[in-house]
């Protein structure tokens, strides 16, 4: 029983990770119409700005995590600027093609400039454990699983009472609809990207924090975060955070009772079966594929 | 014998029955019309009969054979030829090459088999060639063939429409508001053509909104307002009829 | 005219084989050759790729799987049963294609975006399946020391270029038949499609089998070169990398994917020096043609033929009417 708890625990915390991802992919979506796959660069430099300015400017790891934030948000405000706007002349799938580009060109000018080698982040709780009731977790999942309950909970106030937050919510549900309402859905854009990539960033600098930094550590996340919002459904951030809890939960459940290695095998079946079922996901709305 | 008959066709979205229990026959060589207010149902009825939608209930019989179970594909090559509200073409393609791509169920039974054709000749379709530049004048598209399809204006891109379904060789064919967006002169174009594809023996199926237009042309017209028949009969009688009236209350067309 | 505009192409066509066929006997260097011949097996798979992409228009992530079916299909019968290569390499082909036609009934449920994720995650599960099943395929270190069965580099490098040619050959036959109508028409207006008689799932069932067996093809082709076959060389990097070449070589006109090949290959060879260079090029590249430049070089190139001729054909009717006297 104890073990089964643990599990459920780890599951939460590698899954509030997930949440976080799928997250910054849906907000984009839900405004951009766009799967930004080059979701994956804007976590793994997450990781490096916090990388150094922790090591480097010896900065504690929070105001490091929120400089590297800012740093990411407007870098994806920039390329919204420059690359994604060029993007969105040409039909939906060609935009996924060219965040693939973006993709490319980004995970490797990192790998050529910040070479292969791993970094490490030292963690604001070192290596603390935590006891909750019979069950331990290491005082950074825990953090992690913190962090993620604090940024949900600013996201939800941002969108339900902030008028920035409604008006991102109104040009979700109809882009023409919310220009003819005066909504400027350019400047949308261009929140959505800044909140999408910050979000990227936490989710980069914790987990990086965690496992290591390498210019090469987006791509997997960047998978389990397309399982995680097409499970949730594309376009909708409580689903995001479902999915994201729940292939968690899964992953974890698998390593232990199963093996670790079917546990990968485990999330891509789940994916396929998903699209079989339920394309759109469990909390979903319409497909604009 | 029917060439057409529609039996019983139903079908329910969510909490809205969006045909009910609708049927109808089509003879050779006639024209029938389905009008009825906005969104009373009229493409969806298309969509199950030419199943591009999933019927609850129903029953089609083309030409003698039970097409129920048939997919799509199937009933076209049977002989059942559509187009739709919004103009779907073959839009990066040119005129001719839209009219060619669509002949491609003349080529065989089954797929399997056009294969096996294509491979041994691949240049059988380009002998179409000349029948589709005839298909072309007839349908009034006569110096327009090496155009793009998204170029053409609205009016022309209706034309192609009916090309191509045309070109499918069917024995009826169903028109889904072919008049849709035209001035006059193009509507008196196209009700001009559909009688002149009567001529030729293939039964024609109309839903249109122009109300007046469809007078002129139509045999026999069918009345679907919320899903249901109200009323069936040639023209004069469903000018006259009084549910049809009611259900097109505060629309002008009906004079 | 179309007769010697043909009879031009068949030549030009005819005069590159018989100098593709030569050229192991000028180069001296291995090096080249083994260029040359990577560059053909990849033209393969990038010719795979296009037929599923370019001609049907239905995008998959997850091609490097087929690719890897066929690669440890014919490493593990030639290595552990001791099949004879030609056997192997057919057995290869085969089971790529009946894994292709499986997967095709859950993929065709989807299209579009979720296709292309829906393939991704079946390419993921390849590369896990054999990264995990030692058995078969010898997980982390897969399957070593399978003989290359031409002897030298140079015979190899004369079976790669006849396979591409053969496969160019087929392809081509059917992409310019009413099958390959079929395939753009689908591209064009699924719908319209299969309005006008085209069983749409069965030539889409027919594209991915024949893609898929084409990449099984590519994939065996590549470790029977390398000589050895493991889980890494097959990832979703692959066939992002070969769905990358595709597109600069411009999606739906098959030469110009196989060109892009050929010239990518070489060009990286001297431009990427460092690996990471290599996707960058890759990166800009594919952004820079979904920005400015869609359907890829060869479709940038069509298009300002296309252009010219439309420019020729104004002169002339400006000088005929200028010759016609009188009447307009």
């Amino acid at each position: 029983m104890v073990e089964f708890l643990q599990t459920i625990l780890n599951g939460i915390s590698v899954g509030s990770s997930y949440a976080l991802l799928g997250l910054g992919l849906t907000v984009i979506y839900s405004v951009y119409r766009l799967l930004n796959l080059a979701h994956a660069e804007f976590y793994m430099l997450g990781g490096f700005a916090t990388f150094f300015t922790v090591s480097y400017l010896g900065l504690p790891f929070w105001l490091g995590t929120i400089i590297a934030m800012i740093m990411t948000g407007i870098l994806g405000v920039i390329l919204e600027l420059v690359v994604y706007r060029q993007f969105m002349r040409r039909s939906g799938f060609d935009q996924l093609i060219g965040t693939i580009g973006l993709l490319f060109l980004m995970e490797n000018v990192a790998l050529y400039f910040f070479t292969s080698n791993p970094r490490s982040i030292v963690s604001p709780v070192g290596n603390s454990t935590v006891r909750l009731g019979g069950l331990a977790i290491s005082g950074h999942r825990l953090l992690i699983i913190v962090v993620t309950l604090v940024l949900v909970l600013l996201l939800y106030y941002f969108n339900a009472r902030t008028k920035t937050g409604k008006q991102m919510r109104a040009v979700a549900q109809d882009r023409d609809a919310a220009q003819l309402m005066g909504i400027d859905i350019v400047r949308m854009g261009q929140i959505a990207f800044f909140v999408s990539c910050a979000l990227a960033a936490v989710a980069g600098a914790l987990m990086g924090s965690l496992m290591q930094v390498t210019p090469a550590m987006g791509f997997n996340p960047l998978l389990y975060a397309m399982v995680v919002v097409i499970l949730g459904g594309l376009g909708s951030n409580f689903g995001a955070i479902v999915g994201g809890l729940s292939i968690g939960i899964i992953q974890s459940m698998a390593v232990t009772y199963v093996s670790s290695a079917l546990s990968d095998i485990l999330v891509y079946v789940l994916l396929f079966i998903i699209l079989l079922l339920k394309p759109t996901g469990l909390f979903g709305g319409k497909v604009y594929a | 014998m029917s060439l057409l008959t529609v039996q019983g066709l139903s079908k329910r979205f969510g909490g809205l029955q969006a045909v009910d229990d609708v049927s109808f026959s089509v003879e050779p060589d006639e024209i029938f019309g389905i009008i009825g207010p906005n969104g009373a149902g009229k493409s969806t009825i298309f969509n199950l009969v030419t199943a591009n939608l999933p019927r609850d209930s129903g029953q089609v019989i083309l030409d003698g054979v039970d097409v129920t179970k048939y997919k799509t594909h199937q009933i076209v090559l049977r002989g059942m030829g559509r187009t739709f509200q919004d103009a779907k073409l073959f839009s990066s393609s040119t005129v001719v090459d839209n009219i060619l791509s669509a002949g491609f169920c003349r080529l065989g039974k089954n797929f399997t088999s056009i294969i096996l054709k294509s491979y041994a000749r691949p240049s059988i379709l380009d002998r179409e060639r000349e029948k589709a530049m005839e298909l072309l004048a007839f349908v009034g598209l006569r110096g327009y063939e090496g155009q793009l399809a998204r170029n053409l204006d609205h009016g022309h891109q209706g034309l192609l429409q009916l090309g191509i379904a045309l070109a499918t060789q069917p024995k009826v064919l169903m028109l889904d508001e072919p008049l849709r967006g035209m001035n006059p002169t193009e509507k008196d174009g196209v009700t001009d053509l559909i009688l002149k594809i009567r001529e030729t023996g293939i039964a024609v199926v109309i839903i249109e909104h122009d109300v007046r237009s469809i007078m002129k042309v139509c045999d026999q017209i069918s009345v679907i307002n919320y899903g249901k028949k109200i009323a069936e009969g040639d023209p004069r009688e469903i000018r006259d009829n009084p549910a049809v009236i009611e259900a097109y209350l505060g629309a002008e067309e009906v004079a | 005219m179309l007769r010697r505009a043909y009879a031009a192409k068949l030549g030009l066509v005819l005069v590159l084989f018989a100098f593709l066929m030569v050229m192991p006997t000028f180069l001296e260097n291995q090096f080249y050759i083994q260029l040359f011949t990577t560059s053909a097996i990849m033209a393969i798979a990038v010719m795979g790729m296009d037929v599923l992409f370019g001609y049907v228009g239905y995008c998959s992530f997850g091609q490097a799987g087929f690719m890897g079916i066929g690669a440890y299909t014919v490493a593990a019968l030639t290595t552990k049963v001791g099949v004879p290569f030609p056997l192997a390499l057919l057995a290869a082909v085969l089971l790529s294609g009946f894994m292709s036609y499986v997967i095709s009934f859950p993929a065709f449920r989807l299209s579009g975006i979720y296709f292309a994720i829906g393939t991704l995650a079946f390419g993921q599960l390849v590369f896990v399946i054999a990264y995990n099943w030692t058995d078969v395929t010898g997980g982390v270190y897969g399957i070593v020391g399978i003989n290359n069965p031409f002897g030298g580099l140079t015979g190899y490098y004369y079976f790669a270029f006849l396979m591409m040619f053969a496969i160019l050959l087929l392809v081509r036959r059917l992409i310019k038949s009413p099958v390959g109508e079929a395939f753009v028409a689908i591209r064009e207006n699924e719908k319209l499609a299969e309005s006008t008689g085209v069983a749409t799932l069965k030539a889409k069932r027919f594209a991915f089998v024949l893609s898929g067996m084409i990449m099984g093809l590519a994939g065996a082709m590549l470790v029977c070169l390398w000589s050895f076959a493991s889980s890494g060389s097959f990832t979703v990097s692959l066939s992002l990398e070969v769905l990358v070449i595709a597109i600069i070589g411009g999606v739906g006109t098959l030469i110009g994917p196989a060109i892009a090949a050929f010239v990518l290959n070489f060009v990286m060879q001297y431009l990427a020096t460092i690996p990471a260079l290599r996707l960058i090029i890759y990166g800009i590249l594919l952004m820079l043609i979904v920005m400015f430049l869609p359907g890829g070089l060869a479709g940038t190139y069509l298009r300002l033929v296309e252009a010219l001729k439309a420019r020729r054909k104004e002169g002339e009717k400006i000088s005929v009417s200028f010759d016609s006297t009188g009447s307009e």
